[in-house]
């Protein structure tokens, strides 16, 4: 080297200059390899730092996201900075589980139906039929085609399913209406007082009256008169009236009336004369004849009792009494026998059973004759009996006489069942309590007590039966939107129609007295159909319902109520799979349905009326947004209200900021003249978020303002000063400067400046310069995003002075700047753009336009997702710096500012981002706005050490081996699972298999070093060749035999192999042996050593370090084996080495983005090898080169 | 070789009942030492390799063996149709194509930099650049799976370090637009991410042609100074023949080594073989797929058998040709 570079005989003076120089050379390349060296061992540094290295930011709960760390942003205004959640999955619970129905008959009442839907439209709907009250209304959608339908959840908030509500404010009526007046109780009869009152008045209707009778309520009536029946006799009572309205208000009561009912008729207590002229006679010996006067009576006599001495056989009248009608006057006596005296007395009876006197006694004696013959025959039926009402308390039975083989000597009166009376006549009246019912029936009697059979029985009943007559031309107008009135003809009745009873769809609403006609129904809806009915009733209850009425009553005028039209949100919403209704729902922030393809679902919204503001709900609107074309849809009415949604939500911050945020503007503006540059030079102090500022604008007016317009002059927002050569000598000027931002939202204006140009003798001679500027060279276009390209040029010359340049893009100008930078930031990703810049001289000649440059902006790529880093919630991902104008947040800043997140990269299925960004402040999910292209992103670093990554991995590895970790394993209980079981199967397999390679290699490497065999060169050139095979060749045939033999699944494959000499490690230590003298072991031969004491005496002792590379060859050989242990132990994880558990961890574990832990592992796996290596890596290293270089 | 040989003739064909004794007890015990290596060759290697090739003519799989039979070359006819199959011959040669220089070239670039005078601590470096290949390969390629991560691998902060530094210099602009590729989520990037993690096993080669360079005589550098050869000179004219026989050894091994390539690969696919979209789908994988995945032992025999041949004919290729290449300081020897 000295000679090279002195090229001749060394000069002392140069001496050190070379030392030196040597010394700079030397440390140069040492650098150089360090560097390199680095490089090379970068992954291991990674490595560790991303083991022990609880990744870059531990996230902790903890105040709000802003300020966070780093380049923070700041709400500037609490109150405009909101949170809102995401939607995760959603769930279905049904008060009734759906009902199944086709699409051609749905299981519900169809409300509406839609004839098509537009892609990105919204459908309207008009499903007024199934929207009638203020409660919940569900609907359900079906779809004949496949088409989804914005949900509640969507982000675009105006695409959400919403029902349009009419409704109508009706005032409400809290007016009471007047108190009654003028309540007249009138004692009609001794059981009735007829109220009547004069009808109130109200703003809006009276609905009913209440009648108060004695304090408790009596009745509550239509009409303003009540007759109030059912009293006793001569019973005083009070009565009050208040009036209700259609709205519940309720009059004050009307001043108390009194009115006691009539006292009752004197009961009729004066007796009847007694009767006179009773005469008797008895022409024949079996008959006697009485007969008398009639008697009187100041009502009338009803019956005759005669009694007779002696006495009436009991077996003809059981009471020995005969009577007979009070319209008879005598009575012959069958029942006598010859020669025998009988006196007779008569005794009336009125109706109310007053009796006479008894007459004077009447006797006769009967003429003697034959005692009459037994007698046992019946007198015949009596005739067919009648019945008639005499009064309300009077029944006249009458009868045809029966006749007898002798003579009947009376009839039986049967009421009831039982004999009442035993008669001489054939008519009867039977006094009967009032509205009463009794049956009859008579038999009749001879003297000898036989009794005829009992004629039919007749049932005669005093109640009143008759019902009225049919209310007569029922019509019912309409008075207003909530009142209809009803009139009618009055009915009659044989007593009296008591009142008439108003039934509305079937319901009885009122009553109203019999008195009246007509009546006003004040609590009808409006927009509804009623069918009335009148029915009259008299006070027995007999009804004449009317034929039916109907209207439908109109809405209220716009004078009286204005619709409003409310847009509700739904409260639930879910598509649903009926089929399978309890599992099959909605997972996604879309509704879908489907009816031409797969299991067919339906979609559930629910709105809550309660929602719309008061007032009658009539009408509404269904508004659904669908996403694409299909042949419409229609609308059932779904009567189960309790079916429910429960959506799991994930929150995320959603800081939304409502305000518009300007960058700061520049301080420190300055202006002065600047001699050497010939040119006003402005400047001013950067915005300390110099990526926050696009441009800033130089502003100059005149000074005094002469009125001519400001000259603006752009440069890039990385610059911080701008020389105007632009000015007129002696002139006043004033420079502001204004920031914008990348969206070019501009500061404030700053504090001006003002400066005076010098007289036109220091001025350049503008004039003269006839020469245009120089082209900008250098010009480089940098991408920076897809909507950022940044530009930048060497500054050109000019013969007096450049004054600023212009930036063609594709051809048209889009910037004049004063820099020699330019950001465009308006382009859109993925277009290529054709970049050109000029310079401008102070006269505005431009330059020519120099070679144009290309860029191409970025396509914003999908962010990595396969490979993500970590785990939230308490574990480990990478912060990133993401700009805020990526995030689904409200309004966000376009001032380029940023905000460190986590990056969390979600496999789950169920979740709609698959990079979410977590704030590690607030531990809240954002979710970006769509794919994140690397370089929109930067790392955020942040050290912490932990050792949390190896018990994760601990954790897998007990996993990978649980359950199958059995006694009869080597090792069994002893070692467990896990990864302490890898590691020793590992050694096993790895230790037993060094021995023997080992052992084998050294007896065969001494075969071929040292032995005169036939064909050994030839030999050696096979196993040399070996060398060469590659080991698939026979590794399959090998596992066959082995899993034919019961090896597969055992380490035996990975072992016994080797106990047969690898031809590598024969190679290596026949070469070795090779330059072992021979003298020595011929010396042992001479002795009489065998070949193996030799080998063993002499060769071993001498080839340590060869031996030594062999034993670690194959031990790393066997550490690292990898397709064998995956092929004959597949299945048996208690028996993998660490390669195949580390590789499970890689395939299996890789899903939970937990890189740190697959590295902890790793770590582990290479720790071993790696310690042995630095241990014993000279005799490595030699070894790699004995058997590398001697071949 | 042939002194040897007539040698043994004349003591088989003389046969005088001492001196064949002795030669014939050394070629006894020599057998009798050979002999673990000889039944091992016989019980692992060529009866195997007899079975494999007639299994390779048949639809053998242990699932159903009852059911073997010959299918003759339906196997390997296969394989010419087949579409994963054609891909996998692809993708490892495209591999080698990539791999195999670059590997070369950067061990000898080290080995070259390890042997300069002027370095200082050579021995640290060498063992620095030598330790990765100590690391098992499992742990390794997980390793740097994650530090070639496209998105928050290491790597890519350090190459966009580097060019987006290099870009701040004038005429290097056009650096700040540099992103780093996506490696193993790209299908262009996930081969040359391979070899990039093939780099890590260089050390092996490093120490090879270290050993090399090393044995080149001081004195051919000496006279090569005196006929005015500089650095380059020197280095094509003196160290490359010199070391041509461990450049062509390395090379051998390289290449055998490209064919046999798995272990990576399929840990790469962590559970998918040939992840990204068939893009690693190495010819092992392809075989390990047919033999063990799907079972079908005669295809992956006759995979193991085109290898071996492909194998068998570079290598026959490479050794015609080194002689003229090759230079054998000894080469009489």
């Amino acid at each position: 080297m000295t000679i090279a570079t002195s090229g001749g005989a060394p000069r002392p003076r140069s001496k050190r200059n070379r030392q030196a120089r040597a010394a700079g050379r030397r440390a140069s390349v040492t650098l150089f390899a360090g560097a390199l060296c680095l490089l090379f061992i970068m992954p291991l540094i990674y490595m560790f730092s991303t083991v022990f290295n609880a990744s870059d930011t531990i996230i902790t709960a903890g105040a709000p996201l802003y300020p966070a760390l780093g380049r923070a942003y700041t709400c500037p205004n609490e109150a405009l900075c909101s949170y809102h959640d995401g939607f995760v999955s959603q769930k279905v619970t049904w008060g009734t589980a759906p009902t199944l129905g086709t699409a051609a008959s749905p299981p519900r009442p169809v409300v509406a139906t839609v004839a098509s839907t537009e892609a990105g439209k919204q459908s309207t709907v008009d499903v007024s039929k199934a929207v009638t009250t203020k409660g919940p209304v569900s609907l359900a959608v079906t779809t004949t085609s496949d088409v989804s339908f914005a949900s509640k959840e969507s982000s675009t908030s105006a695409n959400r399913p919403q029902l349009v509500v009419t409704t109508y404010a009706v005032p409400t009526d809290s007016e009471a209406p007047s108190t009654p007046a003028g309540v007249t109780a009138t004692p009609k009869s001794a059981t009735e007082i007829d109220l009547e009152w004069t009808p109130s008045t109200d703003n809006a209707a009276v609905a009913a009256y209440r009648v108060y009778r004695d304090n408790a309520l009596l009745v509550t009536v239509g009409s303003p008169s009540w007759n109030d029946t059912g009293l006793s006799a001569a019973s005083a009572h009070t009565y009050s009236v208040t009036a209700i309205d259609a709205s519940g208000n309720s009059s004050g009561g009307s001043p108390v009336v009194s009115a006691t009912s009539l006292t009752d008729t004197a009961p009729d207590s004066s007796k009847p004369t007694a009767p006179t002229d009773v005469t008797v006679t008895s022409s024949a010996s079996m008959s006697a004849t009485v007969s008398w006067t009639a008697s009187t009576d100041n009502v009338s006599v009803v019956s005759y009792t005669i009694t007779r001495d002696p006495k009436f056989d009991s077996k003809v009248a059981s009471d020995n009494l005969i009577k007979v009608s009070g319209s008879t006057t005598s009575f012959v006596d069958h029942t006598v026998i010859p020669a025998t005296t009988y006196k007779y007395t008569i005794t009336a009876a009125d109706a109310a059973l007053n009796a006479s006197d008894g007459s004077k006694v009447g006797s006769v004696t009967t003429p003697s004759g034959s005692a009459p013959a037994a007698d046992t025959t019946k007198p015949s039926v009596p005739g067919a009996l009648s019945a008639s009402v005499k009064s309300a308390t009077e029944i006249d039975l009458s009868w045809t006489a029966s006749t007898d083989n002798v003579a009947v000597a009376a009839y039986h009166v049967y009421k009831d069942g039982s004999v009442f009376a035993t008669v001489g006549s054939t008519n009867w009246r039977d006094t009967v309590s009032a509205g009463s019912s009794h049956n009859y029936q008579i038999a009749a009697v001879d003297a000898a007590g036989n009794e005829s059979d009992k004629n039919a029985q007749v049932t005669k009943s005093l109640a009143d039966t008759t019902a009225p007559s049919v209310p007569g031309t029922l019509t019912v107008t309409s008075t207003s939107w909530n009142s209809t009135k009803l009139t009618w003809t009055a009915s009659t009745d044989n007593v009296a129609v008591t009142s008439y009873s108003i039934a509305r769809d079937g319901t009885d609403i009122s009553l109203v007295s019999g008195a009246t006609t007509s009546f006003v129904d004040a609590t009808a809806k409006p927009w509804t159909a009623y069918s009335y009915t009148v029915t009259a009733l008299d006070a027995a209850g007999n009804k004449a319902p009317s034929t039916a009425a109907t209207i439908t009553t109109p809405g209220p005028t716009a004078a009286e109520a204005a619709p409003v039209n409310t847009t509700l949100s739904p409260v639930m919403d879910s598509y649903v799979d009926e089929a399978n209704a309890s599992t099959g729902y909605g997972d996604k922030d879309v509704l879908l349905a489907s009816g031409a393809s797969g299991a067919a679902k339906k979609i559930y919204i629910r709105f809550d009326l309660s929602q719309a503001p008061a007032g009658i709900v009539h009408g509404a609107t269904l508004v659904l947004y669908s996403n694409k074309a299909s042949s419409g849809y229609s609308v059932e009415a779904v009567s189960d209200i309790l079916w429910s949604e429960t959506t799991k939500w994930i929150d995320y911050p959603a800081f939304s900021y409502a305000g518009t945020l300007k960058p700061l503007a520049p301080t420190g503006v300055k202006a002065a003249w600047n001699a050497d540059a010939s040119a006003v030079a402005v400047s001013w102090t950067q915005a300390t978020d110099k990526a926050a500022v696009g441009s800033y604008t130089v502003v100059r007016t005149t000074n005094p303002n002469d009125g001519t317009a400001p000259v603006r002059t752009l440069v890039s927002g990385d610059a911080s000063s701008f020389n105007d050569v632009t000015t007129l000598p002696d002139s006043g000027y004033t420079y502001t400067v204004l920031a914008a931002d990348r969206a070019g939202t501009r500061s404030d204006t700053p504090a001006a400046v003002n400066v005076t140009t010098p007289t036109a003798t220091d001025y350049p001679d503008i004039t003269t310069d006839t020469l245009a500027p120089t082209a900008p060279a250098g010009l480089a276009a940098t991408v920076k995003s897809g909507t950022e390209i940044d530009l930048s040029w060497t500054a050109a010359t000019d013969n007096v002075a450049v004054s600023g340049y212009r930036v063609y893009r594709d051809g048209s100008i889009i910037a004049s700047t004063g820099s020699t930078s330019w950001f465009d930031t308006t382009v859109d990703p993925n277009t290529t753009h054709i970049y050109q810049v000029t310079a401008l001289d102070e006269k505005l000649a431009e330059s020519v336009k120099p070679a144009s440059v290309n860029a191409t902006t970025l396509n914003q790529p999908l962010a990595d997702v396969a490979a993500g880093d970590g785990i939230w919630k308490g574990n480990i991902l990478p912060i990133f710096i993401v700009p805020m104008n990526k995030l689904m947040i409200q309004n966000p800043p376009t001032d380029g500012s940023t905000v460190d997140l986590a990056l969390f990269v979600d496999k789950n299925p169920d979740t709609l981002q698959s990079v979410q960004f977590i704030d590690p402040v607030s531990n809240k999910v954002v979710l970006s706005k769509g794919p994140l292209g690397s370089t929109e992103l930067s790392r955020h670093w942040d050290f912490h050490i932990t050792l949390d990554n190896f018990s994760t991995a601990a954790g897998w590895a007990d996993k990978i081996t649980s359950g199958a970790v059995t006694d009869s394993s080597l090792g069994g209980q002893l070692i467990g699972g896990g990864f302490l079981r890898f590691f020793f199967n590992t050694l096993i397999i790895a230790g037993l298999g060094t021995i023997g390679a080992t052992l084998s290699a050294i007896v065969v490497a001494f075969g071929f070093a040292r032995f005169k065999i036939p064909g050994r060169d030839a030999l050696f050139m096979v196993l040399i060749g070996t060398i060469l095979l590659p080991f698939q060749v026979t590794l399959i045939p090998q596992f066959v035999v082995f899993t034919a033999i019961g090896w597969a699944g055992t380490w035996l494959p990975l072992i016994v192999p080797h106990y047969f000499a690898n031809a590598y490690n024969v190679f290596l230590l026949r070469q070795y042996f090779l330059t072992l003298p021979r003298e020595l072991d011929e010396a042992a031969m001479m002795d009489g050593a065998t070949p193996f004491r030799i080998l063993v005496s002499v060769i071993i002792p001498q080839s340590w370090p060869a031996i030594i590379s062999v034993v670690l060859f194959h031990f790393f050989f066997a550490w690292n084996d990898f397709l064998s242990p995956l092929v004959y132990l597949s299945g048996k994880p208690d028996l993998y080495p660490i390669s195949i558990g580390l590789s499970y961890f890689n395939t299996t574990f890789r899903v939970n983005n937990a890189p740190p832990a697959i590295q902890a592992g790793a770590l582990l796996s290479l720790i071993l090898p790696v310690a042995i290596f630095f241990v014993a890596q000279q005799v490595f290293m030699r070894g790699v080169v004995i058997s590398g270089v001697e071949k | 070789m042939a002194i040897v040989q007539d040698t043994d003739v004349l003591t088989t064909t003389a046969a005088p009942k001492r001196k064949l004794n002795m030669a014939q007890r050394d070629a006894a015990w020599g057998l009798l030492f050979l002999s673990p290596w000889l039944i091992g060759l016989g019980l692992f290697t060529a009866v195997p390799m007899i079975v494999s090739l007639v299994l390779s003519f048949t639809n053998f799989n242990l699932i159903a063996p009852s059911h073997t039979k010959f299918v003759f070359l339906d196997n390997y006819l296969w394989m010419t149709t087949d579409d994963s199959t054609l891909k996998s011959i692809f993708v490892t040669l495209k591999f080698a194509i990539m791999s195999i220089p670059v590997t070369i070239f950067t061990a000898l670039g080290i080995a070259l930099l390890v042997n300069q005078r002027l370095l200082a601590g050579k021995r640290v470096f060498r063992t620095l650049f030598f330790m990765p290949v100590q690391i098992p390969l499992v742990a390794s390629t997980v390793l740097w799976i994650d530090f070639l991560n496209g998105q928050t691998g290491w790597l890519k902060f350090i190459l966009e370090g580097i060019a987006h530094t290099l870009g701040q210099l004038p005429f290097l602009g056009f650096m700040m637009s540099f992103t780093s590729p996506n490696w193993f989520n790209d299908t262009t990037w996930a081969l040359p991410g391979l070899v990039v993690i093939g780099l890590w096993g260089v050390g092996n080669a490093m120490l090879i042609f270290l050993a090399g360079l090393q044995s080149v005589p001081t004195e051919l550098y000496e006279a090569a100074r005196v006929d005015g050869a500089g650095a380059w000179k020197q280095f094509r004219h003196v160290t490359l023949p010199m070391i041509s026989p461990v450049f062509f050894y390395n090379l051998l091994l390289n290449t055998i080594g490209t064919f046999q390539y798995f272990t990576q690969a399929y840990v790469l696919g962590g559970g998918v073989l040939g992840n990204p979209d068939h893009e690693t789908y190495f010819y092992n994988l392809g075989l390990y797929n047919q033999a063990w995945m799907n079972n079908l032992m005669g295809r992956g025999c006759a995979l193991a058998w085109v290898m071996f041949f492909v194998v068998l004919i570079i290598s026959i290729v490479m050794f015609r040709t080194s002689a003229r290449w090759v230079f054998y300081a000894g080469a009489d020897r």
